[in-house]
């Protein structure tokens, strides 16, 4: 089992840096998984930090100029890596960082994975390389179906998120009234290519909801379309809550099943930590929400793709 | 305080049922594509109260100056909002605004109406927006229904809406301090930018904080006693940064909690000027004025209780320094 990247681009170094601290606050203990073409840190956390799921994508071309791997099958490697130790290798130096090289070695019979970080002296042109040594472990063959690129995920409806910026402000303060955030979102009967969200908490003193509109739908592939020829964002509810048909039925309101509200409450600390990243402004962010289960966040930056489940606090 | 206690008592078991109601709210009741609901529903009676202001962010600097306690007395009357905090029977703060600071402003009936609810609640709900540029105007719009049950807010910013709702409090009389500004023992305006360095600068480890205001002299002066000496400020009559000096009779001096002066800092930081005068039995009122850019000045006052000479016994400072 071999593997061994390395990069001699300063600002690739710092790239990657960040985007290691930022995963690390999300799961501190990862799964990296590495494969030819990328490397991936996922946190399948089905009881474990409560539930949170995490996969995070860096695509080797865009940070690294030397990679190979030679895995147990020619195809995957897979590592467990408690991702708090890589940070603190990192975070002290890699502010003037002008190269990184990552090696899997051994050392009496233990696997580590080598982080060698070339660092700039103060007076002399030259050098340094300080070298930390990252005890890994090495995930069995039989759990690696855990670790496999998820399919096209299951929604209830799916959307661009509104601007960090704005968001971020509006969970801050929410955060101090309740732990407990629900996530709404509809799509729009006046424009089908639209939809809203509204997130809301309440305390007992005071319930606050705020409204995102025109938020546009992202197109994923093998979506069904409808006789209408629009995309038919979302599943076609066959699951939907029987609550819910029998209210509408009652009203005589004709809801079509993808104009329906999903609602999803989830813990709105996990959220925080997601959108607070020190990497630069994500190009974009898809929610895909799937009713009373889970908030799929699914977080584009330039050079790498994060993935982040949250489970809904009470299923239904 | 066990009026408040027995008062509200049987509202608060009533909001706490409700809390969980809120959560099983249908999906179908949430309809976001309808528009903000109008002053009057369809089926409710008008609110008592309804206002809009479309600069949010302005009044939320302004109330913010005063958030020092947990709950707020909110009073409306024909001539504006009151909103007033009060600490333990010796400091009450009053932000004051104006009709003219609202672009709309109906009471329904003529009477004063009071209302009290949580401060820090109201606070976080008005700050949704305050990451955005100050230049982005916020509308708010506020309604209090006829059963006074809750307090409505409506805030839009760029396409995004908040809409908050804020349980009421029973609310107590708040306190009149009988001040009595015709018979004033001495007035002084005083410009907040030298105000406020000296109000940071009072010894944070001096309990008591005398203000002493001399006749012959004809200065104003801040005295603070801490463990390791004593700190004197003076403002001479004659300085730039004092704008009137109206002196006592005869020469006075009162003490102060520091704790409860410390609570005017942040409205102090805010103003252009503040106007400090005392009634004879030395009950201090502390008025600042903030200028805003639309030319709409607002308020903020605050009343202080001296300390009785009872109370400071250790305190050290002998009486010949002071003339």
């Amino acid at each position: 089992m071999k593997f061994r990247a390395a990069t001699q681009d300063a600002g690739c170094v710092q790239y990657l840096c960040k985007a290691i601290v930022f995963v690390s606050k999300l799961a501190n203990n990862c799964v990296m998984r590495c494969t030819p073409d990328c490397i991936y840190f996922v946190l399948c956390g089905h009881t474990v930090e409560g539930g949170v799921r995490v996969w995070f994508e860096i695509k080797r071309d865009t940070l690294f100029s030397d990679y190979s791997m030679a895995g147990l099958d020619e195809e995957h490697e897979e590592l467990e890596v408690v991702l708090e130790t890589m940070v603190g290798a990192l975070t002290k130096s890699f502010g003037q960082a002008r190269g990184l090289r990552l090696k899997l070695t051994r050392r009496d019979a233990a696997p580590l994975l080598q982080m060698e970080l070339e660092l700039p002296t103060v007076l002399t042109d030259e050098s340094r390389h300080v070298t930390h040594n990252v005890p890994v472990r090495v995930v069995p063959l039989r759990y690696w179906g855990e670790f496999q690129t998820p399919l096209e995920p299951e929604f209830d409806i799916s959307f661009y998120f509104p601007p960090l910026s704005t968001v971020r402000n509006v969970l801050d303060r929410m955060r101090n009234l309740s732990n407990r955030l629900t996530i709404f979102a509809q799509r729009s009967t006046r424009d089908q290519g639209k939809c809203s969200m509204r997130l809301s908490v309440t305390n007992s003193m005071a319930s606050v909801s705020t409204t995102f509109k025109d938020l546009q739908l992202p197109r994923w592939r093998d979506e069904p379309v409808d006789a209408a020829g629009d995309v038919q964002n979302g599943r076609n509810g066959d699951e939907g809550d029987e609550a819910e048909d029998a209210e509408a039925a009652a009203e005589g309101v004709d809801v079509p099943q993808s104009a329906r509200p999903v609602r999803v409450a989830v813990d709105i600390r996990k959220i925080g930590s997601l959108l607070s990243s020190p990497l630069a402004c994500p190009t974009r962010i898809v929610c895909n929400l799937v009713r009373h289960r889970v908030a799929q966040f699914f977080i584009f930056y330039d050079e790498v793709q994060l993935q982040y489940f949250i489970p809904a606090l009470d299923t239904e | 305080m066990a009026t408040y206690r027995n008062q509200s008592s049987i509202r608060h078991t009533s909001i706490i049922n409700n809390a969980n109601d809120a959560d099983n709210e249908s999906d179908d009741e949430f309809s976001l594509n309808s528009g903000s609901p109008a002053p009057s529903d369809g089926g409710r009676p008008p609110p008592l109260l309804y206002l809009r202001i479309t600069n949010a962010k302005v009044v939320c600097s302004l109330l913010k100056t005063i958030q020092f306690r947990d709950l707020a007395t909110i009073c409306a009357s024909v001539n504006g909002l009151k909103v007033t905090v009060e600490d333990c029977k010796s400091l009450q703060a009053n932000v004051y605004l104006q009709t003219s600071l609202f672009s709309q402003y109906t009471l329904r009936d003529d009477e004063p109406l009071f209302f009290k609810l949580n401060y820090v609640m109201l606070l976080e709900c008005l700050q949704m927006f305050s990451d955005t540029e100050a230049s982005s105007p916020a509308v708010m719009e506020l309604f209090l229904p006829d059963d006074r049950s809750a307090v409505e807010l409506h805030l839009e910013d760029a396409g995004v809406v908040t809409d908050c709702r804020i349980r009421t409090i029973e609310p107590e009389q708040t306190l009149d301090f009988n001040f009595n500004a015709a018979a004033l023992c001495f007035k002084v305006i005083i410009r907040s930018e030298q105000l406020k360095e000296v109000f940071s600068e009072l010894d944070p480890h001096s309990e008591l904080v005398e203000i002493f205001v001399s006749t012959e002299r004809r200065l104003f002066r801040m005295s603070t006693f801490g463990d390791l000496g004593r700190g004197v400020y003076d403002f001479p009559a004659e300085s730039e940064a004092v704008e009137m000096f109206q002196s006592p009779d005869v020469s006075v001096a009162f003490r102060y909690r520091h704790a409860l002066l410390k609570c005017c800092l942040k409205a102090l930081q805010a103003s252009a000027k503040a106007s400090i005068r005392c009634d004879q039995r030395g009950f201090l009122s502390l008025q600042f004025l903030v200028e805003s850019a639309d030319g709409h000045n607002c308020f903020i006052e605050f009343f202080l209780v001296p300390n009785q000479p009872e109370d400071e016994d250790e305190i050290a400072g002998s009486d010949d320094e002071r003339h």
